[in-house]
């Protein structure tokens, strides 16, 4: 029985194995670089809290479900970089801080409005608002400086507190408001509803598209806050600066268990799955493996992980058949026995 | 310098001019184009300007019929969209800043077959009927690391901060480094990453590395003010760093020659800068022009790189932000140094 | 012949059967015996016998709930039964072997509920998928199922009127069901065929065309299932009748000794009386009880008045399927307020369909309960497991749910406690309506009678119920009925005048005119102008190019401005036909990227590896595919890890762009025909292969998966093979792609491939495929290549900015598909 238990929980709760996969990596790192200690995570932390912040927006937009994709968040990211930057040497924090928002706002209601009010398949729609982002940027590059970073930025991106990385603070602040949003509030009720079966949720009550359009707007916002963030700490913008946090926030939201099909979703897991990808990344170069075989295991790590997991993760329903039923795809045709 | 855009642009071919057709594109008063691969950072925006400066000046003196800058996004597709607009604009010369070795081999052939000369420069082109005006990238970095090595006194330990990768100029450096590294047995590589020359990258990914490594006492750089980034990941990570900065290869950015100064006046810290200039853009239009007039210099021809040691230091601490070190080049100083057979010394 | 009531048990009712079979000497076609199926708590099918024999019309008859479908699939083979035999002319098979390839082969066929055509797929290509033996990769293969489709059209609805060539999904939903059952009984070899509800959407003059063609065939020898709800109708078309009752069969004999109401009482039974008296005993409704529902206009056009309906009652919506009444449900629930519905107050929708429409299998049943309070709350309202659990647990326990399984998975339910919690849902809101979508369906008896004496004490309690049902007998407990008829109520029941035979009289009613079947029209004007916008699109560019600067169009022009369009247009095509299938492939740039590093660089040097290699990343494409369906992974994410697998190979093999490309190759690509661009030559080569593929029967079969995978697999179509030979086919174009770029640069890059990934997913919906339902097309990708590839040369012509050329490019992608959308080319569909 306590098989069933613990197979049980991992399917209840998809990120332990993103977990393990961190602690494995954590392992390797250290036994490379001959160092056991939480320092080794801590540069780690600092890309990987970019990493989550904008991964937790794509987790939402996916959640939704019906192959919902944020494709535009690396133009939203690289733009506000941008802006903020420029906004800031000429207007001051609060300005650049609310044309940054502005941007997240529009961005997300552009595509809200594609998807959720013209049916345009998110991939589309996001790829080009993402277009139309980058014309922005180009031309935002034009006149950019160079300098005119926020202080008050630069230490919240840059900082640290007591050996902390002020932005990996940030992160989990965020990490837990998601948290709590998804699990404790009737938006993130809503949210699972829409994505495990949106006609059901619209037939409940649930108001599919407002909540569709929420998450977009959402994921934008949050995107255009890293961007922001990024450029302070890095102390400029530059072009496509946003555009490896596409394929890092999808896996990170996937190897961190929230299921690709919609419906369940795991901040935590997103989490786990984001340390793990900076970690995959940065034990690859510190034990010197050739950049090909880099890019070679970054792809095969996230296809692995979906191989394996696929079964349980798209299951529905419970992980462990209960005696004396039949195998759980019993289930699905006992629901369609209509007559 | 290129970039992967995944965001690319539509695959698009020449359009046509913006301007008139220039009439009268004859040997006389020719026309002379820019095909600029990428746009993106600033060493490519002050290579540009370089350009065009010439360019005004050329035509304010009635020396051409007049001048196209066409900059792409990074993309090989975009500039052969470019060059092949500029061939159909029937165009006598173009200076290109390839997006490719070899990707745009095919375009430029066909600009040739034309009768319009081409010169590549910066990152160039191995189209047999171009010329080539390069950089010695092995050269310089051989020079650079082999200074650093020996301020190190043959040992210690070294990151490797690598450029755009893919690209011609960063393996060539790369190689050119690790040359350099094998005959110092004693240092040793503790980490490569890819700073794709630019800081907020490069800064990026070394404060990724930073605290999982023993003591770092030098980082080779490629450039492209991946040395400012560099130096703001150590100058954040704090630690023994504070006080005693590693010695960073500097590739000319005026941020990262200003952080040196201050880095001197503190503690005495020196080190060693050099980079390709974007002056070349000056030089890449006076030789286009020269080829049309009927030059015919050498196929491939190297230009020199700025050197900023602790003695010259001086000269550049007052430079504004954001800026490359680079000095311009006159047509003077082409038909002078490149024109000839020899190649030139600084 | 006895009618059996319903306390006699079923073993007689296997013995009629024998003895006919014995008397006439008929062989069986098919025997099932002693059938038994058990989900959970549920015997859904408890030692079932079913005999057909050679030209018997056999009528399954019974309840929602009663077993029929899960019998029917046992007879199919799609699900295998935990005991009982199975016979199949006289030879027994053994059940652990019997699956759904055996019973096509057999010669037993089925036509569903839900519809198994592709309707992204003509009407004679549809015929094809069900009997694809007779195919040959030749032109006019066609010609051969057109007829085919004609002729077994017009053998059973003469006069039909159905273009054979018409795309399926243009068809209204009528004719699909003619199509549909034309197909299963043209298939060559079939026996016996089952029909699940087949004149549900079909007018009365389809109907009487089925069931004369039936009868006529079933004089042949053919074997027929008739399974119906309509008993008028069964008992006119059948020979036997075999009820079943809570899975159980309680009745089998000749129909010409039984009639609708014996049948009815076989059916139903107790519940009948027990729903009568449970209505009787209902206390009145208070006199002064709010009206919150008005029907009036057009609804009540030949009832003469305006209906109102009032806070207390429970209101049923009679009438065949098909005549409206589920349309004002959803109305009501809209709160529209016209002239017609006016809905004051909230409704809580409860549906039967619970599948598609109620449960979230994710979740908990206290979960799904307590979503009910959640629609009408501020977002970011908090919820509490303990507010929700005290909230739910006074629904529960009137629907006599048992709050110990609060947590339990909501699969984990029987279909009756499952539906007791969507209705706990409803009740947990706070609506003054609560809307009944056929709830009872695939509910066992005990739920349905907890269901009938908990619906008039919700309702006496202070909500209007409004309930829709397809079994005419559970309109016994409401208090009153209107019975729709056409689109319009033409009855209104009140009382004790509610009886099955008044419903079905009243149902009847208006239809005395033979209703002539909708148009099959076919696609709108503005549609077939919106299909051709691509190449409108790709013509105009090439006129304002020419018109800029006449140069373009020369030879030389044409050739320097369409020549990077080569691989783009072959990157597209491999993304088609993977777009075909309703997946994106993201990962066709790298892979172009890694064969042209292979073509200049092994290929060069060491060709026989070079070969090696490039077969063995085709057939690695077809390793993607193959993952993608059997492990059902989507492919969104598998392909972009593989981008970066095809990335990072090509890396290793060549750090630094360089190589050169074998003279073969640059031979292949430079070819000069006189006249013809060479670039116009190869693209239009390209699309040729492209055009052929699609239109072989491979490509008809590629797409059938795009659109209907579980109806494709269902008639006995291997997936996974079919879909490794999709990816194959997209590796093959991309390899070609690959080479292209090698020979036309003399060298490689990798980085010079990731860029055309999402280009040619551009390319492709520019160019007209929709990404989900496998409607693609070759042509108009040629066209999208081509236009994206002239678009920045035009907008250098226009004095634009080159930074501007993603904006555009941006926007023309949203031109084209909010164009479609509006002309009525919906992408989703919900």
């Amino acid at each position: 029985m306590t098989g069933a238990r613990i197979s049980e929980f991992f399917g209840l709760n998809r990120w332990v194995w993103s977990l393990g996969g961190v602690l494995i990596l954590w392992a390797i790192l250290s036994v490379a670089t001959s160092s056991f200690s939480l320092q080794s995570l801590s540069g780690v932390a600092v890309s990987a809290s970019f990493l989550v912040i904008v991964a937790l927006g794509q987790m939402l937009v996916i959640t939704t479900g019906r192959g919902n994709i944020d494709l535009s968040i690396a133009g939203v990211i690289t733009l506000s970089a941008f802006v903020s930057i420029l906004v800031n040497a000429q207007a001051g924090l609060p300005v650049a801080l609310v044309s940054v928002a502005a941007i997240g706002i529009a961005a997300g209601a552009v595509n809200a409005v594609l998807v959720v009010g013209l049916g345009i398949p998110a991939i589309i729609a996001t790829l080009a608002t993402g277009y139309m982002l980058a014309t922005a940027s180009l031309v935002a590059n034009r006149s950019f400086a160079g300098s005119g970073v926020s202080p008050v930025l630069a230490a919240v991106a840059a900082g640290r507190i007591g050996g902390m990385p002020v932005i990996a603070i940030v992160a989990l602040v965020v990490v837990a408001l998601v948290s709590l949003l998804l699990g404790r509030t009737a938006y993130g009720r809503a949210l699972s509803a829409t994505g495990q079966n949106a006609r059901a949720a619209r037939l409940a009550g649930i108001r599919v598209g407002r909540v569709v359009a929420a998450t977009f707007v959402a994921s934008s916002v949050l995107a255009a806050f890293n961007g922001a963030l990024l450029g302070a700490y890095v102390g400029g913008a530059f072009l496509e600066m946003g555009t490896p946090y596409i394929l890092q926030s999808l896996g990170a939201v996937v190897l961190g268990g929230s299921l690709i099909f919609g419906g369940a979703s795991t901040a935590l897991g997103t989490v786990f799955g984001s340390l793990l990808l900076v970690m995959v990344v940065t034990t690859m170069q510190i034990v010197g493996l050739p950049p090909g075989t880099q890019d070679i295991v970054q792809g095969a790590v996230v296809i692995a992980v979906l191989a394996l997991a696929g079964r349980s993760s798209i299951r529905r329903g419970r992980v462990t058949p209960r005696p004396p039923q039949p195998p759980p795809s019993g289930a699905a045709e006992r629901l369609r026995a209509t007559h | 310098m290129k970039k992967n855009a995944i965001l690319a642009m539509s695959t698009a071919l020449v359009a046509l001019a913006a301007m008139p057709v220039p009439a009268g594109a004859s040997a006389d008063k020719p026309v002379i184009a820019l095909a600029n691969a990428y746009f993106g950072n600033s060493w490519r925006h002050q290579m540009v300007e370089a350009f065009q400066e010439a360019a005004e000046k050329a035509k304010a003196e009635g020396k051409i019929a007049d001048f196209i800058v066409l900059n792409g996004d990074g993309s090989v597709a975009q500039q052969n969209s470019q060059i092949a607009e500029l061939i159909l604009k029937k165009v006598d010369a173009i200076a290109v800043d390839a997006a490719s070795e070899t990707a745009v081999n095919g375009v430029i052939e066909k600009a040739c077959k034309a009768g319009i000369k081409v010169v590549s420069f910066d990152s160039i082109a191995s189209a047999p009927c171009n010329y080539q005006l390069n950089f010695d990238f092995s050269g310089y970095k051989k020079e650079q690391a082999e200074w650093v090595m020996k301020k190190l006194g043959g040992k210690g330990n070294v990151i490797v901060v690598r450029g755009v990768k893919g690209s011609a100029p960063d393996h060539d450096m790369y190689t050119a480094q690790e040359s350099v590294l094998k005959n110092n047995p004693d240092v040793k590589v503790v980490a490569t990453v890819y700073g794709q020359a630019t800081a907020s990258v490069a800064q990026s990914a070394v404060a990724n590395v930073l605290p999982s490594l023993p003591h770092v006492d030098a980082v080779l750089g490629q450039g492209g003010s991946d040395d400012a980034g560099i130096a703001q990941a150590f100058q954040q990570y704090g630690g023994d760093y504070a006080e005693k900065m590693p010695v960073i290869e500097g590739g000319g950015s005026s941020n990262f020659i200003q952080w040196w100064a201050k880095q001197k006046s503190a503690n005495g810290y020196t080190t060693i800068s050099m980079n390709t200039t974007p002056g070349i853009g000056g030089a890449a239009f006076w030789l286009a022009y020269e080829l049309v007039k009927g030059a015919t210099p050498p196929k491939l021809m190297i230009m020199p790189v700025a050197v900023v040691t602790e003695d010259n230091l001086k000269d550049y601490e007052n430079l504004p932000a954001g800026v490359i070190v680079s000095p311009t080049y006159s047509q003077d100083w082409v038909s002078q140094n490149l024109l000839k057979e020899s190649s030139p010394k600084k | 012949m006895q009618v059996a009531s319903p306390s006699r048990d079923s073993s007689l009712a296997g013995t009629p059967d024998r003895l006919l079979a014995e008397r006439d000497g008929r062989a069986a076609v098919v025997r099932l015996s002693g059938i038994t199926k058990v989900f959970g708590p549920t015997r859904a099918n408890d030692t079932v016998d079913l005999l057909v024999g050679s030209g018997d019309v056999v009528g399954l008859v019974g309840g929602n709930g009663a077993g029929k479908s899960t019998l029917m699939r046992v007879l199919c083979g799609v699900m295998r039964p935990d005991d009982g035999s199975i016979a199949i002319d006289g030879l027994d098979i053994d059940p652990s072997e019997y699956d759904a390839h055996l019973a096509h082969k057999r010669g037993i066929r089925m036509v569903h509920q839900e519809l198994s055509l592709c309707d992204n797929l003509s009407v004679a290509e549809n015929f094809f998928l069900e009997a694809p033996e007779a195919a040959r990769p030749i032109p006019g293969w066609r010609r051969l199922y057109r007829d085919r489709a004609h002729q077994a059209l017009e053998q059973v609805f003469p006069g039909h009127g159905i273009r054979v060539d018409a795309k399926v999904g243009d068809l209204p939903i009528g004719q699909r069901q003619m199509v549909e059952i034309a197909r299963v009984t043209a298939a060559p070899g079939v026996r016996l065929i089952v029909l699940d509800e087949p004149t549900s959407s079909l007018g009365l003059e389809r109907s009487k065309q089925l069931r004369s063609f039936i009868r006529d065939r079933a004089a042949a020898g053919l074997a027929f299932i008739f399974i119906s709800h309509k008993l008028q109708e069964v008992v006119e078309i059948v020979s036997r009748v075999v009820v079943l009752r809570n899975g159980r069969c309680v009745f089998s004999g000749e129909s010409r000794d039984i009639s609708v109401s014996a049948l009815v009482d076989a059916m139903g039974g107790p519940a009948q009386g027990a729903l009568r008296d449970a209505r009787e005993h209902r206390p009145p409704i208070a006199a002064d009880a709010r009206g919150v529902i008005r029907i009036g206009g057009a609804l009540t056009a030949s009832l003469g008045r305006d209906v109102v309906l009032r806070v207390g009652e429970v209101v049923g919506l009679a009438g065949l399927e098909g005549s409206g009444q589920r349309d004002v449900l959803h109305r009501l629930f809209g709160g529209e307020r016209s002239a017609h519905v006016s809905c004051e107050g909230r409704a809580a929708f409860v549906s039967g369909d619970r599948q598609k429409e109620g449960v979230f299998p994710l979740w908990d049943v206290l979960a799904n309960i307590a979503l009910g309070r959640i629609g009408d709350r501020w977002p970011l309202a908090p919820v509490s497991e303990r507010n929700e659990r005290e909230a739910a647990l006074a629904p529960a326990r009137k629907l006599k749910l048992d709050p110990a399984r609060f947590g339990s998975p909501i699969l984990d339910l029987s279909g009756g406690n499952q539906q007791k919690a969507l209705v706990a849902r409803a009740l947990v809101g706070t609506s003054d309506i609560i809307l009944f979508d056929d709830p009872t369906r695939g509910v066992d008896v005990g739920a349905k009678a907890d269901f009938y004496t908990l619906i008039g004490d919700v309702a006496r309690a202070g909500r209007l119920v409004v309930w829709h049902s397809t079994e005419d007998i559970e309109f016994l407990e409401c208090d009153r009925v209107l019975v729709f008829s056409n689109g319009q109520i033409v009855s209104e029941l009140v009382g004790s005048d509610i009886t099955e035979g008044a419903i079905v009289d009243a149902s009847f009613a208006g239809r005395e005119a033979t209703r002539a079947d909708a148009a099959s029209g076919g696609p709108s004007l503005v549609t077939r102008l919106v299909d051709f916008a691509p190449l409108l699109g790709l013509v105009i560019l090439g006129a304002v190019l020419t018109a800029i600067n006449p140069a373009a169009l020369s030879p030389f022009g044409i050739d320097l401005l369409l020549s990077p369009a080569i691989a783009l247009v072959l990157v597209a095509f491999a993304q088609m036909f993977v777009v075909g299938g309703s997946e994106i492939d993201l990962g066709v740039g790298a892979f172009a990227g890694l064969i042209s590093v292979i073509g200049a660089t092994l290929l060069v040097d060491t060709p026989a590896i070079g070969f090696l290699c490039l077969l063995a990343g085709v057939a690695g494409y077809g390793v993607v595919g193959a993952l993608i369906t059997a492990r059902r992974i989507p492919a969104i994410v598998v392909t972009l890890g593989a981008s970066f697998v095809w990335a990072g190979i090509g890396y290793t093999l060549q750090p630094t762009p360089g190589g050169s490309s074998p003279d073969w190759l640059t031979a292949m690509f430079g070819f000069d025909i006189p006249g013809i661009p060479t670039s116009i030559a190869l693209i239009a080569l390209a699309g040729a292969v492209a055009f052929t593929l699609d239109r072989l029967p491979l490509g008809v079969v590629l797409r059938g998966f795009g659109n209907n995978p579980a109806a494709m697999t269902r008639g006995g179509w291997p997936s996974v093979r079919y879909s490794v030979i999709r990816y194959v086919i997209a590796g093959l174009f991309a390899l070609c792609a690959g080479l292209a770029l090698t020979a036309i640069n003399t060298a490689s890059d990798i980085n010079a491939g990731g860029p055309f990934t999402l280009i040619s997913v551009a390319a492709v919906v520019i160019g007209g495929c929709t990404l989900i339902g496998g409607h693609i097309s070759p042509l108009g990708v040629v066209a999208g290549a081509l236009i994206l590839t002239l678009l920045g040369a035009v907008l250098g012509a226009l004095n634009v900015s080159t930074d501007y050329n993603a904006a555009v490019q941006g926007c023309l992608l949203l031109a084209m598909l909010a164009m479609r959308v509006l002309a009525g080319r919906r992408e989703d569909q919900s």
